[in-house]
Parts: C-alpha cells; structure tokens; sequence
C-alpha cells in the first residue's frame, strides 16, 4: 500500500499530538479538520504504521492502545467517577453541567470533601489538593479537559469516553446483579 | 348561599383560598393566623372570615385530626384545574368510566329496541355526563404529565438523578404506557366508543320523528367524536412532552449509577478491580534519547563549511584467515590434472590432507555429485577402508574417468 503523504495535511502535527496520547475534537480548528475531513486515508496511514485510529460518536479522534498509561488511567477516571456522582447527588443534569462552558473551579470541587470520595482519591494515589490539580493538568494533556484560567477548567467533549466508562460499568453491574439473583432463586429452588 | 354569593367570597379571597390549597392541611393556628395576614381592612374580623369559610364547605375538617382542615374536594379539584396541577388519573380510573359506557350502552339499546323515548334521554345524559368526566381526565392527564416533565426539567438541584429518574418512570410505566394500550387506535376506548357509536347511530335512526330525542342523540355522537379525538391528541401530547425526558433521564440514571458502582468496587475491591487501563487504551507514547529537531538542526549548522584537519590514513586490513574448504575451481583443476581418477574419495584425502573431516567429505561430495563428470564404480566392487587424520573410513570406491569442460 502507498501513501501520498501530500494528502494527509498537518500529518506531522497530529500524529505528534495522537501519539501522546491527545484526543483532539473540533477545539482543535484546523487539525481536527483536517483529519475528520480525511478520516479514511489517515485511518489508513496510521494502521500502516502500527496504531489504531478512532473516530467517536461524539466527534473527537483518539489513537487506541491495548493498555498504556497504568496508574494515571485510573486516576483519570475516579475523578470523573466522583464528579458524577457529586452531580447526581445534587440533582443536576449531569451532561449539562459536566460540558458548562462556564467550566468548574478547581476550589469547589467535591474530590476530598466526603470520606468516602477521600478513600477512592487515595485508592488512585491523590491524597491532596496539589495531587488533584495536577491531575486536571495531566487531563488537559490527553485532551479531554481546558483550563479558562488559574482556578477554572472545562471538560471538552472527548470527556464523552468518561460517560461511556460509566455507561458500560452500569451495564456489568446490573448483568452482574441479574446473575446473583438467578443464582439466588435457582439455589432457593433447589433448597426446596 | 348562593352560587353568585360563593363566587364573590371567593374571588375576594382567592389570595387565601390558594395558600390553604397549596398546605394541604392546616391546623386551627395557622388557619387564623393565615386568615389574618391576608385580610384587608374592609373585611370582617378574623373569627367571622373563619365561619364563612366553614359555612361555605370552602374548608372541611381533616379525617386524621379534628382541629386540622383542609379544602374541601370540589375546591381542590377546582384549584387543581386552574392551577394546572391536576392528579393523574391512571388506566384503571379511566377504564371505570369506560365500563360505565358499555353499561349506559346496553341500558340505550334496550331503549332503543323498546322505543322508550324517556328512557333514551336518560341514558344519554348519563353517558354525556361520563364522556365529559373522560375528557376532563383525559386533559387533566396532559395538564399533569406537562406539569410534572416540566418540574422535572427545571428541577436545577435538590432532587438526586436516580430519585428523577424514579418519578419520570413512574410517569412513564405507571400512567403512560397503560394509557397508550387504552386510547391507542383499536385500543381497549377505541372499540368501547366504537360499539356506542353503532348504537348510537341505530337509535338516531329510530328516532328521526322525535325531535328533541334526534338532537340529544346527535349531541351525543358529536361528544363521543370529540372525545375519541382529543384523547389521542392528549395523550400524544403528553407522551411527546416525556419520552424526550425519560430518555434522557434513563442516560443520566446510568451514568451516575455507573460512577456509583465504579466508586463502590474501588473501596471493596481497590481501583485495579475495575481495570480501567485497558478500558480507556489511551496510548501514551513518548520517546527517550532522540534528538529533538532543534538539537539536529543546530548540530547540522554546525557541520556547515566543516573543514577536516588532515588526511585520514585506514589502517591496512588483517590478513584473510586460510580457506577451510576446496573452492570449486580448485577442486576442478586438481581433478583434471590428475585424470583419470581411480579413487576419488583417496584422491581427495590424499590431496588436501589437513583439512578437516567436513571439508575434505564436502569436496568429495562436490566431486561425485556429477558437476565435473559421471562417476562410475572403481575396482575392486567392494567396501573399502580409508585412513584419514580424523580417524577411519569406509565407503565403496568411485572412479572418476574424465572431467567436462
């Protein structure tokens, strides 16, 4: 297979920017353009080199590894586990609020407020205030979050993998309490 | 009391009349202390409002508490009504009144069968009176179901998601979707109101003559169109106003429900239970010790009008280590020159006699394999003992008489 390498605009750029790891959505102007506009050829160009190019429902682009940022990944995500649970509590609609582009302050989030969002911080390895900024910093690497300005951040739309994590384990959790409770009334019928 | 005198008392305190409806229930302090804020200085005293209140069955005692009131019936649903905040009425209420029509239906027919005028009118009214009580709760539902979507849409804060959730599937299993089987077309209403309108249609032929009774029945037809109609609008409109919003609410119940449960297994089981690295395969990939592009650019100005300083001498190279096999052309000549051979594997032992065991066998394979000629049987036609310095070797002796060119 060959590539005309002239048909890839901004190749150089994106792939910098993919291979680190970066989700880039429509935030990203030209190089997001560029690559949805020609989604099949750099698909194509980056199989040929060895990754796996995915274009989300949603509308962001993302290189997809077989598992690589260990520690981090899950740090990641009991953020956002937090968050969404914060906001449910509340009662807020929570893709409404999660994508305000008012954003959220660092200084009000809920992270280390309640005990039991302290132990899962803790379980991922952020203990701290420090700890969680600059976990917001390292989020804002992978592209799903955008800093406004010190105190104040907003989620870009590649933070749709987060709702999707969720999504799915809702999912295992209900087969899974599907399974306990066939058990349960297989094991009552055998008793009697 | 009249209905003109309840009316003008009402509407002179209607202010009032809307806070009692929307406590629900009141004890005796509050009720005065209630009656007192919102009376104007033209007004009665306190103890004589509260009387009239009474008088006008506006408020009746509460069943659970005999100083505890509440508005009376008639007052709530009158209230509910204009304040668009009516009960839902569910499936079962409204199927009451259905069963009510399929009686008042069988009472017309025997009417009609029996051309008992009187007794015709009677039965429609009754059924006028049912059809409209349908399509006030069939209206009432869409009041209600628009009125709760709506609370439900602006609820900011306060109300958890799950909790929202619950109450739009409520709305959703408990009144929704057992309505939609009732009002559907062919639906359970479709045919009680299509078997009525058969009767119907037989008893406005039957009594054509009887003016007053022809326009009742005509009447009737004219209630049972409508209804049929606005309570499939009602209920479009109601299903239109909270799918959008169950859906919704169904997504966010599961995303919080899934950040609930993530949270829940990392304290039980810790974070790794969840393996969300391989879920998320964010590839991170960075690469160590190479050359940034400003690092290469600068070193290759530096190289730019590079002048060597001297002439670089290379080294002689070290002498080629001896051949441990018979080249072919080697084996080639020697061959020819000692044609014909008798016995090549001793012409080869013989020849190249320090060569290990694997070259001198690998030559004589080369010399018998038929590349410088064919090799026939040598003499004597018998297996043979070769010495060799590896040690001995037996073999049946091969002639090589010539050598091709």
């Amino acid at each position: 297979m060959t590539f005309n390498l002239d048909e890839l605009p901004h190749l150089s750029d994106i792939f910098q920017k993919l291979r680190g790891g970066k989700h880039l959505c429509a935030d990203d102007g030209p190089l997001f353009i560029a690559l949805n506009a020609h989604y099949e050829r750099f698909a194509a160009f980056f199989k040929a080199i060895g990754f796996d190019l995915v274009k989300h429902e949603r509308g962001f682009c993302y290189f997809q590894a077989e598992a690589e940022l260990g520690k981090e990944a899950s740090q990641l995500a009991v953020f956002f586990f937090v968050l969404m649970e914060a906001w449910g509590d509340a009662g807020k609609d929570v893709e409404e609020t999660a994508f305000a582009q008012s954003g959220h302050r660092c200084s009000e989030l809920p992270h280390l407020s309640r005990e039991s969002w302290r132990q899962c911080m803790a379980e991922a390895g952020i203990e701290d205030k420090n700890k969680l900024i600059g976990l917001i910093r390292r989020m804002e690497r992978y592209g799903f979050t955008e800093w406004l300005d010190d105190d104040s951040f907003r989620f870009r739309t590649p933070a749709w993998r987060f709702f999707d994590l969720c999504n799915d384990i809702a999912k295992e959790a209900a087969a899974a309490a599907e399974e306990a409770a066939r058990r349960a009334s297989a094991e009552r019928k055998a008793d009697v | 009391m009249t209905p003109a005198t309840f009316l003008q008392f009402a509407a002179e305190h209607v202010n009032l009349l809307l806070v009692l409806f929307e406590r629900s229930e009141v004890d005796e302090a509050e009720l005065l202390a209630l009656i007192s804020r919102h009376r104007t200085n033209s007004d009665p005293a306190t103890d004589y409002l509260r009387r009239q209140l009474e008088e006008y069955n506006i408020i009746e005692r509460s069943p659970t508490a005999e100083t505890v009131f509440e508005l009376s019936l008639p007052l709530r649903e009158l209230f509910s009504w204009l304040t668009h905040a009516q009960r839902l009425s569910s499936a079962t209420v409204l199927r009451g009144y259905l069963d009510d029509l399929r009686a008042n239906a069988k009472d017309l027919e025997t009417a009609i069968k029996s051309c008992d005028a009187n007794m015709a009118v009677l039965t429609l009214k009754e059924i006028d009176g049912t059809i409209d009580r349908l399509r006030a709760l069939s209206a009432g539902n869409r009041e209600s179901t628009v009125s709760e979507s709506q609370a439900l849409r602006s609820a900011g804060s306060g109300i958890s998601a799950v909790v929202r959730f619950q109450t739009v599937r409520r709305l959703w299993e408990r009144f929704l979707e057992p309505l939609r089987q009732l009002v559907d077309v062919k639906g359970e209403m479709d045919q009680r109101f299509e078997a009525l309108r058969a009767v119907l249609d037989e008893g406005e032929q039957q009594f054509t003559t009887h003016g007053a009774v022809y326009r009742a029945f005509a009447r009737t037809i004219a209630r049972v169109a409508r209804l049929r109609r606005t309570a499939l609008d009602d209920h479009h409109s109601s299903v239109q106003e909270v799918a959008p919003l169950y859906e919704r609410m169904r997504r966010e119940n599961l995303w919080v429900r899934g950040a609930s449960s993530a949270l829940q297994r990392i304290r039980k089981e810790g974070v790794s239970s969840l393996d969300i690295d391989s879920r998320l395969g964010i590839l991170s990939w960075r690469t160590q010790f190479l050359m940034s592009d400003e690092k290469l650019r600068a070193r290759i100005a530096g190289l730019v009008g590079y002048q060597p300083s001297g002439r670089v001498v290379i080294g002689d190279s070290p002498p080629t280590p001896p051949a441990s096999f018979v080249p072919q052309a080697e084996l080639r000549s020697a061959l020819k020159a000692a044609m014909p051979v008798s016995d090549v594997l001793a012409f080869v032992l013989h020849s190249w006699p320090d060569l290990p065991l694997g070259s001198q066998l690998r030559a004589y394979g080369q010399a018998v394999s038929g590349v410088f000629g064919p090799v026939e049987p040598g003499e004597p036609a018998a297996e043979k003992t070769y010495n060799c310095k590896a040690g001995r070797i037996r073999a049946w002796p091969l002639r090589l008489p010539r050598v091709m060119p």
